[in-house]
């Protein structure tokens, strides 16, 4: 019996005196430490252990002496006669029989190197997974049948919000946990694992954080049982797939887009092969140039293209084939419509044969006819209203009021006599140009443009390239954007000096003419009416001489009549005279003292009959600007008026005296006789047939004519009259 | 027509003086028949006399006709004779004018004839 236990499989066994030294060991014990036991048997228990354990050994032999037959454990490490040693847990007993002192050490092993690197492995294992689920992107739950939750991981903290100590052994239903719309799916979820209907499963759900997000995650529960077989708790790990979700979501909204801008789209995208052959092509193939996609599939591609353009489309085709992956963007080319019509095609060519993706050249392309169409008509109504303001001497500007970006159009340029090659000048440098007469008009016009956002024309001086005075007309407007903030003033500039001048003397002819015109009327009844009293003389006359009675009295007065007619007549060619010479003002200098000495040598016999003392008071030198025919006329009235009407008896005066002031030539004609009221008769003095003294033979004539006469020549008559004291006559006329 | 003792012709032409009165004395054979060359003349006549008819002329000189109506519309009261315009004027402004006119009772266009007076004499 004993011996079997000796030699024991499963146990090492091994004796050693009181010093220590091996006496016996089984061979379970020697071949597993690799020895024979005659190499071990004399050698100290002690010293064979691993050196860290001796100390250890000795005391475990000092208390086996000291209390015999008392069993002592300790865990001792064997070296192997190889690498390695073996670790057992031995009990030592001190065997004695019937005294305190025992006689040997019984030592017995029971190996424990395998459950020892179990146990460090198993210890090392859930280490790690301790560290795994701390740092795990997954969330630990577990709850009970009765939902109370019973783990709560770091990362669940993170995930949902909520503590450890806020939701540990708490009810799951006490937190607001699921997403409404989920509870019912969630719920059987649940159940299915509570009652044991599934071990686990893995369910996707919406939940809701303590801050009352909604986070999207997945849940991989299992069940934990207990030894009857009794579901106990539920133990889940969740992950937060919010972002997973929401890159899904917005992937999947990308890919929709995408693919409703790709096959509905007015671009159409073609895959094909070098010699044309298409491999894929859009649905919007049909918008672009009319054939289904299954139509453009059996056609050659090349072939739709413009014979013109055969070459151009060739060579790009050839440029994108030597440089793969290089878009080659914006190639125009003419391709026939299914309907028969060539359309305008822009294509961006891209070279992928070397893609295995793609293995094609992609021809991205789209109808851009109605815009090549619309560019044409812009350069050819360009090109037109270039020529229409060049003919209409027309200027167009424009100024972005955010930029200070100023446009000018070539007849800008012209029109201001600004050289084009220095530029657009600055609006300062324009406003220096405008007539300082008219700057603050034209400031407040534009102004007034940007303020009423109102189209406003204007016309104002300018100096034509800083030195010549030139008339333009302009048109200023404003340009809004969308909330009707002005961003930009334009307008337009014509020269219209020339038209200008026109108009000045366009105005100055009806001026004459009307002036004409109202001279002539008032002439005519003037005339008619001189005639109509003769005419109506004559015929009361020869009614009396019908009579036979006072004949011979009759007859002067026939012969008063007919010479007061004459006069009308002469009348009536000289006024016509005076209507003809008006229309052709022509200027020379004359000289005032021959111009009057001419009027006094014509009235010299009267002159002389009435023994008048005329002061001639003129410098010979004195000249006017004047029509000479005119300058007598106007003598030639005023000085026999003074002759006639300004002597008396006694004063027999008249005083002729012409001087320079400043720029202008004054001549009196002064008379010293009666004078006259011109506070009554001042108004009709001028008048056409006004007469103011009992004694004129005239017929209202003279002065009117010379009035006109001086304002015919820019000059202008002054009177000057005090009754019984004479009257003054003064004439002033422009150097 | 009531009795006319007095005419006042006011009018610058002496020949048309001198046939209107051979007219005038015609058909009022026994008025006394005053003459004046223009207005300033006929206001002057008038400060002494009154007539029961006065021809007046439009244009003269010194004072015109229009003028003698405006210095006598300023005296108080209606003139207490009649005035007749005689003209020779084609100015259909000057008839219109004279239509118009408060003080005026007729138009007599040159030259001047009984018949023509008896028209516009009431």
């Amino acid at each position: 019996m004993l011996n079997s236990i000796l030699e024991s499989r499963s146990i090492y066994i091994a004796k050693t005196n009181l010093d220590g030294e091996y006496t016996f060991l089984n061979d379970h014990f020697c071949d597993r430490l690799g020895v024979e036991r005659k190499d071990l048997i004399g050698i100290q228990f002690a010293r064979h252990t691993l050196p860290e354990d001796y100390y250890k050994c000795v005391d475990a032999f000092q208390r086996c002496v000291s209390t015999p037959n008392v069993p002592h454990k300790v865990i001792l490490r064997k070296p192997l006669s190889e690498l390695g040693f073996i670790t057992c847990e031995w009990e030592l007993i001190g065997l004695a029989e019937d005294a305190d002192t025992p006689e040997e050490i019984l030592c017995i092993g029971y190996d424990i190197t395998e459950k020892e690197f179990f146990e460090k492995n198993l210890f090392a294992a859930n280490q790690r997974l301790a560290t795994y689920m701390y740092n795990s992107p997954l969330g630990i739950v577990e709850y009970e049948q009765d939902l109370t939750i019973k783990q709560w991981s770091k990362r669940s903290e993170e995930i949902f919000g909520w503590t450890q100590e806020e939701i540990l052994n708490k009810n799951f239903g006490a937190f607001d946990i699921i997403y409404e719309g989920d509870i019912e799916s969630t719920s059987k979820v649940a159940e299915e694992l509570l009652t044991g209907v599934a071990n686990g499963n893995i369910s996707q759900n919406r939940n809701k954080t303590k801050d009352g997000t909604t986070i999207h995650c997945v849940w991989y529960n299992s069940v934990v049982k207990d030894e009857t077989g009794t579901v106990k708790s539920v133990l889940s790990l969740v992950q937060d797939v919010t972002k997973r979700v929401t890159d899904e979501e917005s992937i999947r909204t990308s890919e929709k887009r995408f693919r409703a801008l790709i096959e509905n789209g007015k671009d159409a995208i073609a895959i094909f092969s070098a010699d044309g052959k298409p491999s894929y092509i859009t649905p919007s193939i049909t918008k672009v140039l009319g054939y289904t996609e299954e139509e453009v599939y059996k056609l050659d591609i090349l072939g739709l293209v413009h014979p013109d353009d055969v070459p151009g489309v060739t060579l790009a085709l050839q440029r994108v084939m030597k440089a793969p992956g290089i878009p080659m963007p914006g190639h125009t080319s003419r391709m026939k419509h299914k309907d028969g019509s060539w359309r305008w095609i822009e294509a961006t060519i891209t070279n992928l044969t070397d893609d295995p993706h793609i293995n094609g050249i992609v021809d991205n392309f789209r109808d851009i006819t109605e815009s090549v169409e619309n560019e044409m008509l812009i350069t050819k109504t360009n090109r037109h209203l270039k020529r229409a303001q060049n003919i209409a001497n027309i200027g167009y500007w424009e100024l972005d009021l955010r930029t200070n970006a100023n446009f000018w159009s070539e007849e800008m340029f012209s029109i201001c006599g600004i050289d084009e090659k220095k530029g657009v000048p600055s609006i300062e440098d324009f406003f220096k140009l405008i007539h300082p007469d008219d700057l603050v008009y034209v400031q407040k016009k534009h102004l007034h443009v940007l303020e009423s956002k109102q189209t406003i024309p204007m016309e104002y001086r300018f100096l034509k390239g800083g030195n010549s005075l030139v008339y333009v007309q302009a048109i200023a407007s404003c340009i809004q954007d969308e909330h009707g903030k002005a961003i930009a003033m334009e307008g337009t500039l014509q020269d219209i000096t020339e038209r200008k001048n026109e108009e000045v003397a366009m105005k100055k002819l009806l001026h004459r003419t009307t002036d004409q015109n109202k001279r002539l009327k008032d002439f005519s009844f003037m005339t008619s009416h001189n005639i109509r009293s003769s005419v109506a003389n004559i015929m009361g006359l020869t009614s009396i001489l019908e009579t036979g009675t006072n004949n011979e009295e009759c007859v002067e007065m026939i012969k008063t009549t007919a010479q007061h007619l004459d006069i009308t007549v002469k009348n009536i060619s000289e006024l016509l005279n005076f209507e003809n010479e008006f229309t052709s003002v022509h200027m020379v200098d004359c000289r005032v003292k021959n111009s009057v000495q001419r009027t006094l040598s014509l009235n010299s016999a009267v002159i002389s009959q009435k023994d008048i003392f005329v002061e001639l008071d003129i410098p010979p030198e004195l000249t006017v600007a004047s029509i000479p025919a005119y300058l007598d006329s106007i003598f030639h009235n005023l000085i026999t008026n003074a002759i006639k009407y300004g002597v008396t008896d006694t004063v027999k005066q008249v005083r002729i005296a012409g001087r320079k002031e400043k720029s202008k030539t004054i001549i009196e004609i002064q008379d010293f006789g009666l004078g006259m009221n011109l506070e009554r008769d001042g108004d009709k003095l001028f008048k056409l047939g006004s007469r103011l003294h009992l004694a004129s033979e005239g017929q209202g004539l003279g002065l009117y004519m010379t009035k006109h006469q001086i304002e015919a020549m820019g000059g202008a008559i002054e009177v000057k009259s005090k009754v019984g004291h004479g009257t003054t006559f003064t004439v002033i006329l422009n150097e | 027509m009531n009795k006319i003792d007095r005419v006042f012709l006011v009018d610058d032409d002496r020949i048309f003086l001198s046939l209107a009165k051979l007219v005038l004395q015609s058909v009022f054979t026994e008025a006394d028949i005053v003459i004046a060359k223009n207005g300033l003349e006929g206001l002057k006549n008038l400060e002494e006399k009154l007539p029961n008819l006065l021809f007046l002329d439009i244009n003269m000189p010194v004072m015109d006709g229009w003028e003698f109506l405006t210095e006598l519309g300023k005296q108080p009261g209606d003139p207490p004779f009649q005035i007749i315009i005689t003209s020779s004027s084609v100015d259909p402004e000057d008839r219109q004018r004279a239509e118009g006119h408060p003080l005026v009772n007729g138009f007599i266009e040159k030259p001047i004839t009984k018949e023509k007076i008896l028209s516009v004499v009431s």
